[in-house]
């Protein structure tokens, strides 16, 4: 799961919509199962009868907590299982209504859903990657050099009130964009391209999948936490780093675990076998949400 | 608890009695001694830049070090900065409010209100116990906050702003006013800057404030000014010798030390977890 939150109108949405394509591939189990949910769901497409990439989807904020999770008189699903095994990106994050974006909290955690309504009781399954976007504040200009920002302390405050502390636990990775030029962007041309990375994917998910044989699960998001202390272990260095960090950079206590499964993440991309320093130090930078600076 | 001081009470600060308007009671929570010290109010924008912040801490501290009491008037920004600054030092401020004890206003400061008064500080204001927050009481409050102070220094203040009339009001009651120079390209800079070239008196550390007093600064040096010498590992030093007192974004960091991104957040964890620099909202990172 993750969340990035910018200063102006570009970058972003843009960001997430190139996600699918460094998503590792589809092995056959996972399409079979994403055809299966997307045939119940009737979407389908008639010439394409195995899904074979990754399912993208992206409800507009309008979107009821019906038609997130799924439901009906005969519950059909909703946009979290049709994401399943692939991404659910939420644009505009503070912009959804609240108790749309609460009942995602159950089905982030187990990646399934159950239903119930007086016809059937149906578990769909929700093994999605959440994105997110959001701006800092109403007028999305608080921090930006460029523009001065126009929003009362107290607007801020209540935009990312909108947002309730467990969902903002829940995302592994925060990351702030700033605004960036048109320019800028294409005159970079050191920049990895998406089958570079793809490639880095593919390899680091082969790592987990040799890695995890044993355990019934396929990759690092899945650890539990007796598995973090089996597959995440860290030398004396980072475990010291890790605390002086969470003493002096006032990180949640919530944000251990996510912290250990993004640093394993990246020593896989890494191609290293164990955590070390650097990738602990990496992963602490990504937990933007958790440091309250925007409180001065 | 609360107490009213009326202007024939013993404590009713002497400074105040001296202006016109003066209020004719104050309710005071704390430590009312502190209203007949030395003070000196640090005022300025609510909405401030890190640098504002940075400085109108650095400031108080020192000054409460000097054994003057901080004033200010508990609102975010540039107000919070003079409060938490004072607090770090030997840690005697008042705060002003502009409406009734019944109110902690901004909500985001009932920490610093009960961290003020546990630090044995002073809350006080003119307002009855159930007197709402107006924002049209609080230019009224800004007398008060300049009234019992020596002088004022103005951090951070936009052109049209409330510290440029506590300025103005400080200057009527015949007060020193001093500011702090900024950017000729931030807004939140104007209002002082304006005010430097009007005459008002540019501060570079608290010595120029003291001399204004006759006071011997009992700190050892300006520590503003004062090259910090830091041990950084060298594997750092492409990071860090980039960072300075201006926030600079990740991006141009990467972009300037041609490292790639994890690297640079590595190095950026390290040296957060060493102390030397800070990272402000948008990814950027200025030095400690």
């Amino acid at each position: 799961m993750f969340a990035n939150w910018k200063s102006t109108v570009r970058g972003k949405t843009m960001m997430a919509r190139r996600i699918p394509s460094i998503l590792p591939d589809l092995s056959f189990e996972e399409a079979l199962e994403t055809t299966k949910i997307h045939s119940i769901a009737g979407i389908l497409p008639k010439n394409q009868p195995i899904i074979t990439t990754r399912p993208f989807r992206s409800p507009h904020h309008t979107v009821s907590g019906t038609s997130l999770v799924g439901g009906g008189r005969i519950p059909k699903p909703g946009e979290i299982s049709l994401a399943h095994y692939g991404v659910l990106f939420l644009d505009e994050l503070p912009e959804f209504k609240k108790d749309a974006l609460e009942v995602m909290r159950g089905p982030l955690e187990d990646g399934l859903v159950t239903i119930s309504r007086v016809n059937a009781t149906l578990t769909y399954p929700c093994d999605f990657i959440f994105v997110a976007s959001m701006n800092p504040c109403p007028c999305g200009f608080y921090g930006s050099k460029e523009k001065e920002c126009t929003c009362s302390p107290q607007a801020i405050t209540k935009y990312m009130g909108k947002i309730s502390g467990p969902l903002l636990d829940r995302i592994d990775i925060q990351i702030e964009v700033s605004p960036v030029k048109y320019q800028k962007l294409s005159d970079d041309d050191e920049i990895e391209n998406s089958e570079k990375i793809k490639e880095r994917v593919n390899k680091a998910r082969r790592i987990q999948l040799k890695r995890y044989q044993n355990e019934n699960i396929y990759s690092n998001s899945e650890l539990t936490p007796k598995l973090i202390e089996k597959y995440c272990e860290l030398n004396e260095n980072s475990k010291k780093i890790l605390q002086i960090a969470f003493e002096k950079l006032g990180l949640s206590a919530r944000a251990y675990g996510r912290i250990l499964k993004v640093a394993r993440t990246i020593a896989d991309l890494d191609g290293k076998e164990n955590i070390l320093e650097e990738h602990i130090t990496e992963a602490i930078q990504y937990r933007s949400l958790d440091k309250k600076y925007w409180k001065n | 608890m609360e107490q009213i001081i009326d202007v024939s009470h013993q404590c009713y600060p002497k400074e105040l009695l001296k202006i016109k308007n003066k209020p004719l009671k104050l309710h005071v929570i704390g430590n009312e001694k502190l209203l007949n010290n030395k003070c000196i109010a640090i005022v300025g924008s609510r909405n401030c830049t890190a640098y504002g912040f940075k400085v109108a801490k650095q400031f108080a501290k020192e000054l409460s070090q000097n054994d003057i009491t901080i004033v200010s008037g508990l609102a975010l920004g540039i107000d919070s900065a003079a409060h938490l600054g004072a607090l770090e030092g030997i840690g005697s401020t008042i705060a002003v409010l502009g409406h009734g004890f019944k109110y902690i206003f901004p909500e985001e400061n009932e920490e610093l209100y009960k961290k003020i008064l546990n630090n044995n500080g002073c809350i006080i204001t003119e307002y009855d116990f159930d007197v709402e927050p107006n924002s049209k009481n609080f230019p009224q409050r800004n007398r008060i906050v300049s009234g019992i102070s020596m002088g004022v220094l103005i951090v951070e203040a936009k052109s049209k702003s409330g510290s440029t009339i506590t300025a103005r009001l400080a200057k009527e009651q015949g007060k020193n006013v001093f500011c702090v120079p900024s950017n000729l390209d931030s807004i939140h800079g104007l209002g002082t800057n304006r005010l430097i070239q009007k005459g008002t008196k540019l501060v570079l550390g608290i010595d120029d404030i003291l001399e204004e007093y006759n006071i011997k600064n009992a700190l050892v040096k300006d520590l503003i000014i004062e090259d910090k010498k830091i041990e950084i590992k060298e594997e750092y030093l492409p990071i860090y010798n980039l960072i300075s007192n201006e926030p600079i974004n990740i991006n141009e960091l990467c972009k300037k030390s041609k490292m790639n991104i994890s690297k640079v957040n590595q190095i950026l964890t390290m040296l957060e977890i060493e102390g030397v620099i800070e990272e402000k909202i948008g990814k950027e990172f200025i030095r400690k």
